[in-house]
């Protein structure tokens, strides 16, 4: 008997490192997947497929752009579709960005805001009717230490991140009467395709500034995700949590 | 489906979602008058009657209900569509 056998989760960013990794752990313990992601390819329908076959759950995967608003509206309106009760939604999808503030294009600074802290907001609040159903489930937002730690090359990625630690904080009071947490993980550099796009010189300059030395796994920060999702985490609230290794 | 039938539906859930009388409830109800009827009771109010009429209100739609007329105003508008 899994621990999430009855319940239905739903994970933005699928198919991501961690959101891939994610995806696996809550399948193996039985519960129904909804899994959003930018686009279909071949590499997701096999996944998708090696998670039905392999756990006997049910997927019901979802593709939008999430730098389009009315994109976005459509998938979200399909995903109510299912008329499914949603008992955890994890705010997965981001994007990364990495400049100095003179190198650093509006353009950009509008796209990242847009994926990485706009479309969440919307995706929250499109949500909240069917996670409220029955007055139980939590929602958990991707963070990051580079919202907290305001490191070089970071006053945009890290101010989406920010901002993203804010909506948890206010979130979990506004949802207080209800049975609903709210938590956010704060992860350091993981290894993922994510750090990859930030280039070699961050994932050196972030190994250096680890404690333990090294980059996190997709499976410490999934671990963590799990746990809060988990009724093992059911007097916590309101709080962002660093997996980090410790920074030096 | 007429106003007066969606009112008694909705004025039934609002009841039950909000631990009342349904006598209690009427078309001026609104948002802060019952101790359940805070921001949760609110999306639980809407999202059964989501459930009920097998209806899906935008986010937009939801922002302008505000009491139970809102509520009955936005069902008979979808249910019209």
């Amino acid at each position: 008997m899994g621990k999430f056998r009855d319940k239905v989760v739903c994970i933005t960013g699928s198919d991501g490192g961690i959101g891939r990794v994610l995806s696996k752990k809550f399948a193996a313990e039985g519960a129904t997947l909804i899994l959003t992601s930018i686009a279909d390819s071949p590499s997701f329908e096999d996944f998708v497929s090696e998670l039905k076959s392999e756990y006997k759950v049910e997927v019901y995967p979802f593709f939008f752009d999430l730098t389009d608003e009315e994109a976005i509206k459509e998938g979200l309106k399909a995903i109510k579709a299912l008329k499914l009760k949603i008992h955890v939604l994890i705010n997965n999808a981001g994007i990364p960005h990495l400049a100095i503030l003179p190198f650093t294009r509006m353009s950009d600074v509008r796209k990242v805001f847009q994926v990485n802290y706009f479309a969440q907001l919307q995706i929250t609040q499109s949500l909240l009717s069917v996670i409220v159903k029955d007055g139980t489930g939590c929602i958990l937002n991707a963070a990051s230490i580079a919202g907290i730690d305001g490191d070089i090359g970071n006053s945009v990625y890290g101010a989406t991140k920010a901002s993203m630690i804010l909506m948890t904080k206010v979130l979990s009071k506004e949802l207080a009467s209800s049975k609903i947490r709210v938590n956010a993980v704060a992860p350091g550099l993981t290894s993922t395709p994510f750090a990859d796009a930030m280039g070699d010189k961050a994932k050196a300059s972030m190994e250096q500034i680890s404690s333990m030395g090294r980059m996190a796994t997709p499976d410490e920060i999934a671990n963590t995700y799990f746990f809060l999702a988990s009724d093992d985490a059911s007097f916590i609230n309101g709080q962002v949590i660093r997996v980090d290794g410790g920074v030096k | 489906m007429d106003k007066d039938q969606i009112l008694g539906t909705v004025s039934s859930i609002v009841a039950e979602i909000c631990g009342v009388e349904k006598d209690a409830v009427n078309e001026n109800s609104t948002v802060g008058d019952f101790p359940a009827w805070d921001s949760v009771g609110h999306l639980s109010i809407l999202s059964k009657v989501e459930e009920t009429y097998d209806i899906s209100f935008e986010p937009e739609e939801m922002m302008e209900i505000e009491d139970v007329k809102d509520i009955v105003e936005a069902v008979y508008n979808i249910l019209q569509k």
